[in-house]
């Protein structure tokens, strides 16, 4: 038996009695194994091995355990214990982890304290800008024309049908270790899969975004409404923003069945001028129908498995692999299920990212504020200013100096020390020079 | 039969019912689990009773995308490391599993014992993880944050000292 010809390395025949070859690697490695005497002396070696192992039996748990455990359940309902952030870790800590943890917090806040004067000015430099807003000297908003959001879906193609053949593969091998049933099994799975490509007609998740300018608002506002209902579509949800000086808006999404999105957009643009507009069309045919044949998939393995359970009977160990397997399964599905179902909902339903701002006419007929308004509304928001300052300076040095005193601790020595050098360098120097 | 995430699904919305049959599943395995691994009792059944208590604490957290299982199981192992941390400080030495267990058990169990204590500790750990605690070389991987390939050819390893080791220390049967 010459290595190099060797179809299967030792780990493979190991891998193979775990159950974790794919089926067409374990039948494989069956067929191997009957004309292959090494790897038939190697198998019967680690199964002797993995049944001497289980004579390191274990007493069986106190029932006190049960009893404070289940207390603790009952005591502490989910909803009631707060969420902890222990979140399981790798095994190898080192436990000189603190240290990290230490340096990175002092880096931080050194950063904070970099970070904090210049955002203080700057929110110093809001509080001011806002307050000219209010006193009626700043020019109407400008209106910039929207982002345009767009959904985006990786389509997976490839992938997605090698994780279907990774999971139907997956699936098998406990089959296949109660019976030569992995074979049969994966035809099955793969005649379904076949079966579920034949899905007619391409499913296509369509976005469009617009903007649209109106000069009634209002009118715009309620004719939209009765658009979408006129149209069994919905809001998937809705702004309206009506800043001071400045022209409201509203942005909405909105979800029509898909067949009436043009018709909706048309009318969409009658209701202004239209400022943007973007459509876009992703084709998701290949992605759902990778979903369903890999649900088609699942389902049949389910079934197989249900059914191994009912008729077979094995080792004990031998049926809870399949139970575990058909949990798995069962999750599988289940997850399937709903990224179908939300595929499903995307492609009926078209969503638009609408965004309707009004011309905004600067109002003549309000007759600018007197002399005596303005001088006032100066004077409220100057003293506002001055208060603000003081709280937030009060704030900052809250913050802050808990880190400057660290910062100072740690500077402190240094500092000392450099001006001693320079006292006694200064002392050392002639007077005379010095003038 | 619901999976055991259905389980944990059904008790983070408020059934204590759900909990209780998911405690049945693993009790006993997750106390073998500890037991195997630590000397003295009384800290597995500690340990096993601190593992389901962080798994009521987290379960707000918990998210079925991955398997219960491995989450149980990644808790285990990380109090399992914390334990023998402390252990390791407390009695000043390298803390570890092969600490002679209580002499109640058998002439086999013990050679078994003495045997598996003997490998190197991450081949053991992958060995007793694939052998007691029945786990997918997937799911080991991910419960120790190894790659699969490393969790294969170390589990061959292992199971190869491991023979060599019952060979050479296989008990007089007959005698006694």
């Amino acid at each position: 038996m010459e290595p190099t010809t060797h179809p299967f390395d030792r780990e493979d025949v190991m891998a193979y009695l775990d159950g974790e070859l794919t089926p067409e690697r374990a039948a494989a490695a069956a067929a191997h194994l009957e004309q292959c005497a090494e790897c038939r002396a190697l198998a019967a070696s680690l199964r002797s091995l993995s049944s001497q192992l289980p004579q390191w039996e274990v007493e069986m748990i106190p029932p006190a355990v049960e009893q404070n455990v289940l207390d603790a359940a009952k005591e502490k309902p989910v909803a009631a214990v707060a969420p902890e952030t222990n979140r399981p870790e790798p095994v190898r800590q080192r436990p000189v982890r603190w240290l990290l943890w230490g340096s990175a917090v002092t880096v931080a806040a050194l950063f904070l304290i970099a970070v904090s004067v210049p955002n203080m000015l700057r929110s110093r430099q809001a509080v001011r800008l806002a307050g000219q807003q209010t006193t009626g000297l700043s020019a109407p908003m400008p209106t910039t024309p929207p982002s345009a959001p767009r959904r985006e879906f990786v389509i997976e193609g490839q992938t997605a049908q090698d994780k279907a053949l990774a999971e139907s593969r997956t699936v098998a091998p406990a089959a296949g270790s109660l019976g030569k049933l992995g074979d049969k099994l994966n035809a099955n799975a793969h005649a379904q899969a076949s079966e579920a490509t034949r899905q007619p007609g391409p499913m296509i998740v369509r976005t469009a975004s617009l903007a649209v300018l109106t000069k009634e608002f209002d009118a715009a506002r309620a004719a939209l409404e009765n658009l979408v209902k006129a149209h069994q579509g919905y809001f998937g949800q809705l702004n309206v923003a009506a800043p001071a000086g400045a022209g409201r808006s509203l942005t909405a999404t909105v979800r029509v069945p898909a067949a009436q999105l043009d018709g909706v957009l048309v009318e969409l643009r009658k209701l202004g001028r239209v400022e943007q507009e973007n459509q876009s069309a992703d084709d998701v045919t290949r992605q759902y129908v990778d979903l369903t044949a890999r649900l088609a998939n699942a389902r049949e393995t389910e079934k197989r498995l249900v059914e191994i359970l009912r008729e077979r009977t094995g080792k004990v160990a031998d049926v809870l692999s399949v139970e575990r397997e058909i949990a798995r399964t069962r999750q599988q599905i289940e997850q399937m299920d709903a990224e179908r179902k939300t595929l499903d909902s995307q492609v009926q339903y078209a969503s638009i990212d609408l965004r309707i701002t009004e011309e905004y006419k600067q109002s003549l007929e309000t007759p600018a504020p007197s002399l005596g308004t303005r001088l006032n509304n100066a004077a409220v928001s100057g003293l506002r200013d001055a208060a603000d300052l003081i709280v937030g300076l009060v704030l900052w040095l809250l913050g802050t100096v808990p880190s400057l005193l660290v910062l100072a601790a740690i500077l402190a020595w240094p500092v000392v020390k450099l001006i001693r050098w320079i006292r006694r360098r200064l002392a050392a120097t002639p007077v005379a020079a010095t003038h | 039969m619901s999976s055991d995430e259905a389980l944990m699904l059904e008790f983070q919305k408020g059934s204590t019912e759900a909990f209780t049959e998911l405690f049945h599943r693993y009790a006993q395995r997750l106390y073998g689990f500890f037991r195997r691994r630590l000397a003295h009792p009384t800290r597995a059944e500690e340990l096993t009773q601190d593992v389901f208590v962080a798994v009521l604490k987290g379960a707000t957290r918990y998210e079925p995308r991955a398997l219960f299982r491995t989450y149980l199981y990644s808790i285990a192992v990380r109090m399992l490391a914390a334990e023998r941390r402390k252990a390791g400080r407390e009695a000043a030495r390298e803390a570890n599993a092969a600490e002679p267990a209580q002499a109640a058990q058998s002439e086999t169990a013990a050679w078994v014992r003495d045997a598996v204590e003997r490998l190197e500790a991450t081949e053991r750990e992958i060995l007793m993880l694939r052998e007691y605690e029945e786990l997918s070389y997937e799911e080991i991987a991910e419960v120790l944050a190894i790659p699969v390939n490393t969790v294969r050819s170390r589990l061959f390893r292992a199971r190869m000292a491991l023979r060599e080791l019952l060979e050479a220390q296989r008990p007089r049967t007959g005698a006694a």
